[in-house]
């Protein structure tokens, strides 16, 4: 027998385990939640729009805060334990506060060979943070990556969703440079 | 029904050649549990006979061989691998040892080897299977990565640095049980399994964790508090007595006191899972309100001290009572042997249940539903899914008028596999194997089998239910009325209407059929007759419906409308096997309908006896015996009547109540841990249960007291037994097919040991009071018994009631699979089925229907207020307290959250309540304070209590607006002072067993002198 041929009343969306104080409406945005319905009705079920909807948001605030994560969780009728496993499995979803851009340094074994651990002391030096902290301007953050799937040009990094291959301590500095101006720029 | 498993496995049998060596496989199953069946060694983690197979750990890889000629073979992970035909693995060769090898030593990376101060060690799946891949140097020398843990409530303990990543504990938690506050968080070398944040666990089954986890990261905190070693626990089969499902437990203690619980595998009943109230409930047996000592006998010298019980001077106190004439009143938690022994004792005319006159009428309407539909095994089929062979897969569920969750957790468990069913189906239609458990998932998606609820309260299920009312009792009746009239109409005019006229078209009537289920429903409202005729057309539709019901709501009338819904069903031609499964409250509620006829006195009859007898001669003249029973449903002015009316008032009894304090003689009685008997579950299961140890003198079994009470009180020397089996012999003797039932399973019983093989050390075993040997102590009160306190014996797996699980190399409690027929199937030693015969009373058989009423009213008048602007109420408590031997554990009471009321929006503007008031609630003449909810989604006229000290033998109950008023500020006060006292008193009196436990441990040197006086001539050599 299939499901679909009787319902009686639309299924009750399942008492939640957080927060009652945050309600998704009003805490997200009215394009969020839009564009998360979208995604929602092109999924089979509401959760399976977990990921996507964690994007969303994350693209409008930068990163996953603890209530974000809740109203997410709300909105799609989930536990907000279930999308905390999804949110903490994927290395592109930050649950902490992240700087304006995420360095990802690839330390996978092509970049290892290639000296990436050079590249990571520029960095360090050049930022003056280590592996998971932010620069107090807010500005970097520098995290490691598994494989960027650059082995043919490593060592390689990605920045806001941008690779930058065969580096070298000179690029690096310079990729840097360039990018704390636009930084300025954009404040 | 084990001969069709049987003969459906027969049928599915292939040949498989392991290491060259040919085995029968059957091919319902994976490779694993086929290597497992024949009882071969194959090192699993992430595996679950229940659970299925999801191919995480690598750790059960095998390899595979083309033919005969291949020599290399392939790697594959038996637990995802189809059994074939013909198939030819390797199990010893080098390359699968020696990668079974390397996954144990990545897993161990990790995991801090700190064994010596783990619960789980001596039992841990972990340390086995490490032996036995031979990983047996440690060579790495890295760093190992570090969590913190969480506090996940009282029962369960958290060392997430012991988590080799098996996912079995999510797999549990979240995608068996249903649960929504566990999770695993993080990837790769930093997975993490527990809560988003620390918390009491949600669920009701969070203590299967501690067996499900192979290692240590979850334990039972109760164990770890008073902890020993698995080989120095003394173990014995018991019998939950916290519900009447009657899941089978082995209770494992030391040094005189109850340590823990364990699941007993019971292929028809509870297989590999207990609900937390069993597991943790069992802690009752130790609290501080145990009855310890005799009361009101031998009052001139004093209370008669710990340890000792002197006959001579009992019988002559006792003897001053013989000329009282005695009323029994039994018990649906005491034994089926002491309540047949206490009625034999007072004689028929003179014995009563203990249950009110709608209890009794409620009682007569359940014998009358089990009489007729046997109830099937239903609790415990979902492992033998796994087995392929389960014969009767139901293809609907409807929940009416009891809240399982509340009242049988662990049937609840069954019922969540249970919608699982059409998922199976799902997966199946396109080749997917039930036991490939996460693929069978993600294709199945939210499929689940059909579910309507039809409640007096919100339970879990309605989240799922394709249907879901909550409604007054009344007006569920009204509605299963008219569902039996609808199906009734629809069998005769053999018009089965489609579903889709029915949906689209409610009320209009089509045809005949449809004009005359118009007049059917005019007394629901639209709401109501749209669920009926949904239902309605479901249940016409389905094959094997479930219908689950139960006492809970004390009405006579739900289980008189259930057996009309029932008989029409039976009506329906072949195909159609509709199944009744009916919650008892206590765990031997079935046992006593067996007792149940119509010389059965009420409780109010018991109580005018004694009154008119009283006024009769102004003085009072019947006395009571009272067996575990605290008559908790009685208002505190009849309790007094009684009390003031009746002359002498035995109660024999474990636990402090108001029954005791009252009392004229109390005596202590062996709760479940330490005595013997049987229990008849929901089903009408004769199950034994055994005792742990010894209680401490003058704590004596239930029935040794009553055959005290034979021989100096009522003079019926023959009534007091040596041995419980000389009690089932005498009774056997009279005739009396239970006993003989019991009997002739007992006699298959060789004498088995309690002690495990380790406790060979058996001068270690009481190192704490003397090393010289203690040589088969206690042997003579118990020669007849089958088993034996003592590691000499037979070997625990050698009988169908195993004290305990083990296997050589298999320290675990996964060791089950050695002692199956077959994985998830019968145990090699599966004692007989004893289903107790209730034969309805020759009263009923030829008593027209109508007349039953009238026969029930006149035998047990009840009164039934109907007046309008009644306020119902319906007991919500909380599943851990929902039991009242359980209120006495107190990890229990903490998690209680205070005593709440939920009432509708409708009350509470008409009475201007608002959520967080505290109101006072009058309830038979006892007042009680809630914090008010108010929850828009109840009826009017309904509201849910979940008062700390209202007995659940109170539901239903209806009460009058009057009955609750905001409370005063004083009142307030003192509520507050009373919910926060209970959290003090609980926290303390878990400090204070703690201590009296672990003294324990050092002073009473229990095994030496606890049965002098029946032993005599046993002596220490």
């Amino acid at each position: 027998m299939n499901n679909s041929d009787f319902s009686l009343q639309p299924r009750i969306p399942s008492i939640m385990v957080t927060d009652e104080e945050i309600d998704f409406r009003q805490y997200l945005s009215a394009t969020e939640l839009s564009v998360i319905e979208h995604e929602v009705s092109i999924m089979e079920t509401r959760e399976a729009a977990g990921i996507e909807a964690l994007k969303i948001v994350q693209k409008y605030r930068g990163w996953i805060s603890d209530d974000s994560l809740i109203a997410i969780a709300q909105c799609l009728q989930m536990s907000s334990a279930q999308l905390e496993g999804v949110a903490t499995f994927y290395n592109l979803i930050y649950r902490q506060k992240v700087g304006h851009y995420v360095i990802h340094l690839c330390d996978s074994i092509s970049c290892h060979l290639t000296g990436y651990d050079e590249i990571l002391k520029v960095i360090q030096t050049y930022l003056g943070i280590g592996y998971g902290q932010t620069t107090p301007d807010g500005e970097f953050t520098l995290l490691s990556n598994v494989c960027l799937g650059s082995c043919d040009k490593s060592p390689a990094m990605m920045i806001n969703g941008q690779h930058y291959h065969s580096l070298t301590n000179e690029s690096v500095v310079s990729i840097l440079n360039g990018l704390s101006k636009n930084a300025g720029d954009i404040v | 029904m084990s001969d069709d498993v049987s003969g459906k496995m027969q049928n599915n049998r292939v040949t498989v050649y392991i290491d060259d060596v040919p085995y029968q496989l059957s091919t319902d199953n994976n490779l694993l549990a086929g290597v497992l069946s024949n009882k071969l060694n194959l090192p699993y983690f992430c595996w679950h006979p229940s659970l299925g197979s999801v191919g995480a750990c690598r750790q059960c890889a095998v390899t595979q061989y083309m033919d005969e000629n291949d020599s290399r073979g392939r790697l594959v992970m038996s637990c995802m691998t189809p059994v074939v035909d013909g198939m030819r693995i390797g199990l010893t060769d080098k390359a699968s040892a020696k990668f079974r090898q390397q996954v144990i030593a990545a897993m161990m990376t990790n995991h801090p080897h700190d064994c010596p101060v783990c619960a789980e060690g001596g039992e841990c799946h972990l340390q086995d299977m490490t032996v036995m891949t031979g990983h047996s140097a440690r060579q790495y020398r890295g760093e190992k990565r570090t969590f913190t843990n969480q506090y996940l409530g009282e029962l369960v303990g958290h060392e997430m640095n012991r988590c080799i990543t098996c996912y079995r504990c999510v797999r549990f938690y979240k995608d068996y049980a249903g649960g929504k506050d566990f999770d695993v968080f993080g990837s790769r070398n930093q997975v993490y399994f527990g809560r988003q944040k620390d918390g009491v666990l949600e669920s009701a089954f969070s203590g299967n964790l501690v067996e499900v986890c192979p290692t240590g990261v979850f334990t039972n905190k109760l164990f770890s508090a008073h902890y020993t070693r698995k080989w120095d626990l003394q173990s014995a089969p018991s019998v939950c007595a916290h519900c009447s499902i009657g899941c089978n437990t082995s209770i494992g203690e030391r040094y005189g006191s109850v340590r823990r619980v364990m699941n007993r595998y019971n292929h028809e009943l509870n297989g590999y899972f207990l609900c937390d109230r069993g597991r943790f409930g069992i802690g009752f047996v130790n609290s501080m309100a145990r009855i310890r000592t005799i009361k009101g006998v031998n009052s001139k010298v004093g209370e008669p001290s710990v340890g000792v019980f002197n006959e001579k001077s009992f019988a002559k106190a006792i003897n001053e009572h013989s000329g009282e004439s005695f009323i029994g009143i039994g018990s649906a938690r005491a034994s089926f042997e002491a309540n047949r022994l206490l009625k034999c004792l007072v004689g028929k005319e003179n014995f009563s249940l203990g249950y009110t006159n709608l209890e009794m009428q409620l009682a007569l309407r359940h014998k009358q539903l089990l009489a007729q539909y046997p109830q099937q095994s239903l609790t415990g089929m979902e492992h033998r899914v796994h087995q392929g062979s389960e014969a009767k897969e139901h293809d609907l569920v409807v929940l009416i008028g009891e809240n399982i969750a509340q009242t049988a957790p662990r049937l609840a468990l069954t019922i969540k596999q249970v919608l699982r069913n059409s998922a199976r189906d799902k997966a199946d239609s396109i080749g997917v194997k039930h036991w490939q458990d996460s693929a069978v998932r993600t294709y199945a998606g939210n499929t689940t089998t059909p579910l309507f609820s039809l409640q007096a309260q919100q339970s879990e299920f309605d989240q799922q239910a394709n249907g879901a009312l909550i409604l007054s009792v009344a007006q569920i009746i009204t509605c299963i009325d008219c569902l039996t009239a609808m199906l009734q109409t629809e069998f005769n005019s053999h018009v089965v209407l489609p579903l889709k006229t029915l949906q689209s078209k409610t009320v209009a009537s089509v045809n005949q059929g449809g004009s005359r289920q118009e007049s059917i429903t005019k007394d629901l409202s639209d709401q109501e007759s749209k669920f009926t005729l949904l239902l309605a057309s479901t249940l016409s539709q389905a094959k094997t419906p479930l219908i689950v019901t139960g006492l809970s709501l004390k009405s006579p009338q739900l289980l008189h409308a259930i057996d009309n819904l029932m008989s029409c069903l039976s009506q329906k031609s072949h195909g159609f096997a509709p199944e009744l499964t009916v919650v008892a409250p206590e765990c031997n509620s079935v046992g006593n309908l067996h007792f149940l006829n119509e010389h059965n006195l009420s409780i109010e009859q018991v109580i005018e006896y004694c009154s008119a007898s009283y006024h009769e001669n102004k003085i009072p003249r019947t006395s009571l015996l009272i067996l575990e029973q605290d008559l908790a449903q009685l208002s505190a002015q009849q309790l007094q009547q009684l009390r003031q009316h009746c002359k002498t008032m035995i109660v024999l009894e474990h636990t402090n109540n108001q029954l005791t304090k009252m009392a004229d003689i109390v005596l202590p009685v062996a709760a479940v841990s330490e005595s013997n008997g049987h229990f008849v579950n929901y089903q009408g299961r004769l199950q034994r249960f055994s005792s742990a140890h010894i209680a401490v003198k003058p704590i004596m079994e239930n029935w040794v007291w009553l055959g005290l009470l034979a021989k100096h009180l009522f003079t019926q020397q023959e009534l007091n037994f040596a041995s419980l089996t000389q009690l089932q012999l005498f009774f056997a003797k009279h005739g009396e097919a239970w006993a003989l039932q019991v009997l002739t399973c007992q006699q298959q019983n060789r004498r088995v040991a309690r002690q495990t093989h380790r406790a060979s050390g058996r001068t270690a075993m009481t190192a704490n009071q003397s090393v010289h040997e203690n040589k088969t102590f206690l042997e003579n009160s118990n020669s007849q018994e089958g088993l034996r306190y003592s590691m000499e014996g037979d070997d625990a797996n050698s009988s169908h009631n195993m004290p305990y699980t083990w296997a050589p190399a298999w320290n675990s409690n996964q060791a089950i699979f050695q002692h199956q027929q077959e994985v998830n199937g019968v145990l090699n030693h599966q004692g007989n089925e004893n289903l107790l015969n209730l034969s309805l009373s020759v009263f009923f058989d030829d008593t027209h229907e109508a007349s039953v009423e009238d026969k029930l009213d006149k035998l047990w008048p009840c009164k039934v207020f109907k007046r309008d602007g009644e306020l119902t109420i319906i007991q919500n408590i909380p599943w851990f307290l929902a039991e009242q031997q359980s209120h006495n554990l107190p990890e229990f009471v903490l998690m209680f959250a205070g005593n709440s009321i939920e009432i509708s929006t409708e009350i509470t503007r008409k009475n201007g309540y608002c959520t967080g008031d505290i109101l006072k609630i009058t309830i038979n003449e006892q007042q009680m304070f809630a914090k008010v909810r108010v929850n828009k989604s109840l009826t009017k006229n309904v509201v849910l209590v979940s008062l700390f000290d209202l007995p659940m033998s109170i539901n239903n109950l209806n009460i009058t607006a009057k009955n609750i008023s905001k409370a005063t500020t004083e009142e307030v006060t003192v509520f507050q002072q009373v919910e926060g006292d209970r959290r003090k008193t609980a926290q303390q009196e878990k400090a204070d067993i703690l201590i009296r436990l672990k003294k324990q441990d050092q002073t009473v040197p229990i095994t030496f002198f606890s049965d002098e006086s029946k032993s005599g001539g046993n002596t220490n050599g």
